[in-house]
């Protein structure tokens, strides 16, 4: 195909599903009473199903956990409302007949629906535009999304800052022929801006997608998220009625056609590391809404998934993110600091820094892949492990026709999440940050070998100091084992450590670490190398991790597996 | 064709060996059409003139509802469920062959025993890798063909994550003679029915020595504890080796005289070398080469599997046999139950 031709079809692609993320105001009604219908069904079925189930627990089961969790919030203005919603269905729902809690049922719902449709917020806005740095005030109102994109992809210089590599054209292809599914790494707060600001300089369509209610309080992110077609989801919410709805929300959504993104890590991923697991819920909703659209013959019937890993040399929450995660793991007392995110300042200089090049973050889109796992080619064809077509509507088909199996399908989403696990780790990209902060980090750790995990964690200073030829000769090693790996096509490498000396590389490092963690993570003293925060030290090297390179792992590079001195997956 | 067999669904067999034929009488016994395939055409027609196994299974007339086949296209097109039990080292290749054919709507399901050494793959994860079917399951249990092909009580686990699967296999396979159990943790019912022959080649060198029930007895329970040791560290459920696939396999083939992997055990423990063992055996004995690739994947894991490790001093390290009883009588004793106190890991690798 022609260039230009291409050009013109994957801007039109772009085209049509940007205005489809606009819904009207009769597509919203449809969305919305559907969600109430499906969501309502939903909790039928399973009353009919259940013996020990009914509507009346499973309302009161939504009022305590909301009560339960509305005690505990902050008592705003939204709380507030919500308060005396659920204590006025907590009054009603008992002494009600059956068609009376449907109703109920139905009203919150509803609710919920609403809430998650979220709605353009005239105050918030008002409110970003004086906090924005570039002078967007005067677009917020006047232009498209796609202007402001335009202008601010222009102000961040972003050739150079957002590093945007894999198959665009085939997934541009794609986007013309069917609805796609996005699913990122989850790095930070900002990765939706960032992934937003990406497919519009790569003319890729945008995509909707459920944002944590929290990034809303910030008044910033808030308008990127509402013009990046951001819907809500309020994770503090555990009842099976919001669970109910959301789902429905987003299999509405794609059975609208509308790309959607998730991040099937569920959060941000806090220790560092590339995700390991992945939560499937509503990566799930993806072959319900494929046999839906079979079943009513649907000329694109087809989604597909398209793996996309962040790959940052600094993270702006990475403080806040490491203390939760090593919270989390229950084997240390941390006095939580403030969240990264909610301070401006912070992240108006981390935006800077980007700007001023001393931040690079990588976005790699992987290959396309269907809802069973199986790579897709241009032609919109899954392809075997052996590149043999498969004709993807016999997986969900029985007798013939296509049907729902819902615990078929739910192992069908496990295979597709094992594929996206395999994308993440083949297409993260090892940056100078990460390698020097592993190679330091196993220095210190060796140094120390009495300590367990967390007593090193807590050393920092000159006191602990590591030769400096020790560290280079530990990133040498290192940078050696990851371009083999890169070789084989198990990881990506950044430009900065592709062909670089391990001095000149660490030395990169140092300068990025020092621009933005002032005078913690990597410095130089008299005695060597040392850190003020090995927490922080701890988490970019994470980055690393899984990939054999640890040195308890390190015979294998030498031993056993021979010829290529490399361990085996 | 009879009118009960028209309504039947066709069942696939893949493989011409004692266990495939021994399944496909069985399957074919209830009614069900069978497609077998044969590596060879001559293979399929002698089987279609004689309805007899002659290599593996001679002397039993085998259920007139078997159709040999070298055609795997043809078993591809006519079966649904399509079971696969050809020799661990000739798998992948089948497999890749079957991938040609299949398209997904296909339910396989593997009765190998197996493991593929450079990869450490189980047989499940083979027919992942060379087919696009997902709708996969394993067939494991204490299953001896020869005592299958008489018609003798016995039972097996049904291992997928795919209730379909599990569901398909039970209604195709149980009847008067053979019960079919299920289970989610496809792992580690494979892992059962590859490492139980390391210790049958133990048990077989024990009976040799006659050194008495107690030995077999304390052989067999420690074997269960390495081995659900190693399961679990490999991401699966250690009670899963308290089914038929773990202890009911093991006891099975620890203790009789139809395991090949205790014959090679017995010849040893009687003074032959391992090589004139294989060569009396002449079918292959799959413990041999589990306990070198076991021996190295438990080193990576960290994980001590001591039977395991004084078989493989025994066989390629030259050690002496009363050298490694020594060893094994001075291992450190610990916790007679591993998992009793504590929860349990995931069920299955991630």
């Amino acid at each position: 195909m022609p260039e230009s031709a291409s050009a013109a079809r994957a801007s039109d692609a772009g085209q049509r599903a940007e205005t489809g993320l606009r819904l009207t105001r009769e597509q919203r009604e449809h969305v919305r009473s559907e969600v109430i219908r499906r969501t309502v069904a939903d909790h039928k079925e399973m009353v009919r199903k259940s013996r020990d189930l009914s509507l009346e627990v499973i309302i009161n089961d939504a009022v305590y956990q909301e009560q339960d969790r509305l005690k505990a919030s902050k008592r705003g203005k939204e709380d507030r409302q919500e308060s005396r919603f659920w204590n006025r269905v907590g009054h009603e729902f008992h002494q009600v007949s059956e068609e009376e809690r449907e109703r109920i049922l139905e009203r919150i719902a509803g609710m919920y629906v609403d809430e998650i449709m979220g709605y353009f917020h005239p105050v918030v806005h008002k409110f970003a535009a004086k906090l924005l740095p570039w002078g967007l005030k005067a677009m917020l109102s006047r232009f498209s999304p796609a202007a402001w994109l335009k202008y601010l992809g222009a102000r961040l210089n972003l050739e150079e800052n957002l590093v945007i590599s894999g198959p665009l054209e085939h997934i541009r292809e794609l986007a013309g022929r069917a609805t796609l599914i996005m699913t990122p790494t989850h790095v930070s707060n900002l990765d939706s801006v960032v992934i937003g600001l990406g497919l519009y300089q790569k003319r890729l369509p945008p995509f909707t997608y459920g944002a944590g209610l929290n990034l809303f309080s910030n008044p910033v992110v808030s308008f990127f998220l509402n013009n990046l077609g951001a819907y809500k989801v309020d994770r503090r919410k555990k009842n099976g009625i919001y669970k109910n709805a959301l789902k429905h929300y987003a299999t509405l959504s794609m059975e609208m056609g509308q790309h959607n993104l998730f991040f099937p890590g569920g959060t941000r991923s806090r220790s560092g590391e590339v995700e390991q697991k992945l939560k499937l819920g509503l990566l799930g909703c993806g072959v319900n809404v494929y046999v839906s659209n079979l079943q009513v013959g649907k000329p694109d019937a087809d989604l597909f998934v398209i793996p996309c890993t962040l790959s940052c040399g600094l993270v702006l929450e990475a403080q806040s993110l490491i203390e939760d995660h090593l919270q989390e793991t229950g084997k240390s007392r941390y006095i939580r600091v403030r969240s990264d995110f909610s301070r401006p300042m912070r992240m108006l200089k981390f935006w800077r820094n980007l700007q001023s090049m001393n931040s690079r973050i990588h976005m790699h889109f992987g290959e396309p892949l269907d809802l069973f796992g199986n790579r897709v080619d241009r032609l919109g064809v899954s392809r075997d492990s052996h590149g043999r077509a498969v004709d993807r509507r016999k997986y969900v088909e029985a007798d013939g026709r296509p049907r729902h199996h819902a615990q078929r399908d739910q192992e069908y989403t496990r295979e597709l999440g094992r594929s996206i696990l395999k994308a993440f780790r083949r297409d993260n990209v090892a940056m100078s940050t990460h390698a020097a902060a592993f190679a330091a980090f196993a220095v210190m750790r060796a140094r120390t070998p009495q300590y367990d995990l967390y007593r090193v964690l807590r050393t920092a200073g000159p006191e602990h100091s590591a030769p400096i030829a020790e560290v280079h000769a530990e990133l040498s090693r290192l940078l050696g084992r990851l371009r083999i790996l890169a070789s084989r096509g198990e990881i990506l490498l950044a430009d900065d450590v592709r062909e670089a000396e391990a001095t000149e590389v660490f030395a990169h490092a140092m300068v990025h670490f020092a621009s933005f963690h002032d005078g913690e993570v990597l410095l130089q003293g008299p005695a060597g190398i040392y850190t003020e925060n090995m927490k922080l030290l701890y988490y970019y090297r994470n980055r690393l991790r899984h990939y054999g390179l640890e040195r308890a792992e390190a015979a294998e590079w030498t031993g056993m597996n021979g010829d290529q001195g490399l361990p085996t997956q | 064709m009879t009118e009960s067999k028209e309504s039947m669904e066709t069942i696939g067999i893949i493989g011409g060996g004692s266990f495939g034929s021994a399944l496909a009488d069985m399957i074919g016994t209830k009614g069900h059409p069978v497609l077998q395939w044969f590596r060879t055409e001559e293979g399929a027609e002698r089987f279609n003139a004689t309805h007899e196994n002659a290599k593996y299974l001679p002397g039993l007339g085998l259920s007139g509802n078997i159709t040999a086949t070298p055609d795997l296209e043809r078993v591809a097109r006519n079966c649904k469920l399509i079971i696969v039990s050809v020799p661990s080292q000739h798998f992948r290749e089948v497999a890749r062959r079957l991938g040609d054919w299949v398209d997904g709507s296909q339910i396989l399901v593997s009765t190998t025993k197996g493991i593929e050494a450079h990869s450490f793959k189980l047989m499940t994860e083979v027919l992942r890798e060379e087919t696009c079917c997902l709708k996969i399951g394993a067939l494991s249990g204490p299953n001896l063909a020869k005592e299958i092909a008489a018609k003798k009580p016995s039972g097996s686990v049904i291992a997928s994550r795919y209730e379909e699967v599990t569901q398909k296999v039970q209604e195709a396979l149980s009847g008067p003679y053979f019960r079919v159990y299920s289970n989610s943790d496809v792992y580690g019912v494979e892992l059962g029915g590859v490492l139980k022959n390391v210790y049958a080649i133990a048990t077989g060198l024990v009976a040799a020595l006659k050194m008495g029930d107690n030995t077999i007895g304390m052989i067999i329970t420690r074997a269960l504890a390495e081995m659900s040791r190693f399961a679990e560290k490999m991401g699966s459920n250690p009670l899963t080796f308290l089914g038929l696939a773990g202890v009911g396999d093991l006891v099975t083939t620890c203790t009789s005289p139809l395991s090949r992997n205790y014959r090679v055990g017995l010849m040893i423990g009687q003074g032959h070398s391992l090589e004139a063992a294989i060569a009396a055996i002449g079918e292959v004995a799959e413990g041999i080469n589990t306990i070198r690739i076991v021996k190295e994947k438990a080193a990576q894991i960290g994980i001590r599997m001591h039977i395991l490790e004084g078989l493989h001093a025994l066989l390629f390290e030259g050690m002496e046999l009363p050298e490694v009883i020594k060893q094994l009588m001075n291992v450190p004793q610990m916790e007679d139950v591993e998992f009793s106190h504590r929860p349990f890991g995931n069920t299955g690798p991630a």
